[in-house]
């Protein structure tokens, strides 16, 4: 993790509610202005996951997220604004971002992940946070993190039901232990109420800011399952896989 | 014994129900109780637990109680035991 950057005056006139939280104080906000965090997308999920991040004072938010603003996006991707259809989808999430809180960098990446921006982009960032909508940005985001040695939180949902789990390379499974394979059940199309990206994104953002902070309890090595339409929440222990072509070279 | 199994997003639309229970003999394992529930749900369950050879997928994730198992898991289940059945998500 960096390290720590004073906070202004007005830093502390903005931030001072969350700094009265327990473990966290004026030292993790320091350390939040000092953090570079990468999101793999600004959907349903990401877009909360930036926007908490943005409010909580990140420093540096760096957002990947290609094509432009459909209809379609508007029931839950809340950094897309209706004035912005057909305009970039970067550009929307960071304008946004920006209205929030102007005291913080913003990069805006008109790109999804793909091989030929991933090194670049995992090497800019403290933390990185995957919210993409397909298995094979996932997992090369999982393989990068893993040879960069960085913290990649990973946050999903379908239908109504999220999961979340943080990946530690050579401490915690990574994503190619849990699923070697594009899972054939995943279609590219799904079920999404904005209220369950939205919830699973809150917790993804909450999970990043304890990493950069070192607050709390952390997803190593778990996978937090919610069903939001039974309101039921579990915590499952992830098993690593000692064959794992990703990660198993960190174990020995 | 009687085991209950949960299935969890995909897994629960595929098996048209949240849950359900299974009779198996003393002594069964997990991969016995995936050969029964693909037998009870030979469509779409059964695509997502078994691929066209008849190998497990491994994109099927197994829980026993709160932990994760791999289908060649040796330890018997027991009764009343709870097995979990989750196919990873990543809508964003």
């Amino acid at each position: 993790m960096p390290g720590r950057i004073a906070l202004t005056a007005e830093d502390r006139a903005r931030y001072e509610w969350q700094m009265w939280t327990e473990g966290f104080g004026e030292s993790g906000q320091e350390k939040l202005k000092s953090a570079s965090v990468l999101i793999s997308r600004t959907g349903g999920l990401g877009s909360p996951v930036a926007y908490e991040l943005a409010a909580a004072g990140v420093g540096r938010i760096i957002i990947a997220h290609g094509g432009d603003v459909k209809p379609s996006d508007l029931n839950r991707q809340l950094l897309m604004t209706t004035d912005w259809l057909g305009k970039p989808r970067a550009e929307s999430a960071q304008r946004r971002l920006l209205e929030l809180n102007p005291t913080i960098t913003v990069e805006a990446v008109p790109e999804n992940i793909t091989e030929n921006n991933v090194v670049e982009l995992v090497s800019q960032a403290d933390v990185v946070v995957g919210a993409a909508p397909l298995f094979a940005e996932r997992l090369l985001m999982n393989r990068e993190v893993v040879r960069q040695q960085k913290m990649l939180v990973d946050a999903a949902m379908y239908d109504t039901t999220a999961t979340a789990t943080t990946i530690v390379p050579g401490k915690t499974p990574c994503l190619a232990c849990m699923y070697p394979e594009n899972p054939p059940a995943w279609k590219r199309q799904f079920p999404v109420f904005g209220a369950t990206s939205g919830t699973i994104g809150c917790i993804a953002a909450l999970e990043t800011i304890k990493i950069i902070t070192g607050f709390g309890e952390l997803l190593h090595g778990k996978l937090l399952t919610m069903d939001l339409a039974a309101l039921s929440f579990r915590t499952l222990k992830l098993r690593r896989n000692p064959d794992c072509p990703v990660c198993a070279h960190l174990w020995q | 014994m009687k085991v209950r199994i949960e299935y969890v997003a995909q897994m629960r639309n595929a098996a048209g129900v949240g849950g359900e229970c299974f009779e198996l003999a003393s002594g069964s394992v997990v991969r016995q109780l995936m050969q029964d529930v693909a037998d009870s749900h030979p469509d779409r369950l059964a695509e997502l637990l078994f691929a066209e050879d008849g190998s497990f997928r491994p994109s099927a994730l197994l829980f026993l109680g709160d932990e994760q198992v791999d289908i060649e898991e040796k330890r018997p289940l027991t009764d009343g035991c709870t097995v979990t059945l989750l196919a990873p998500l990543a809508g964003g």
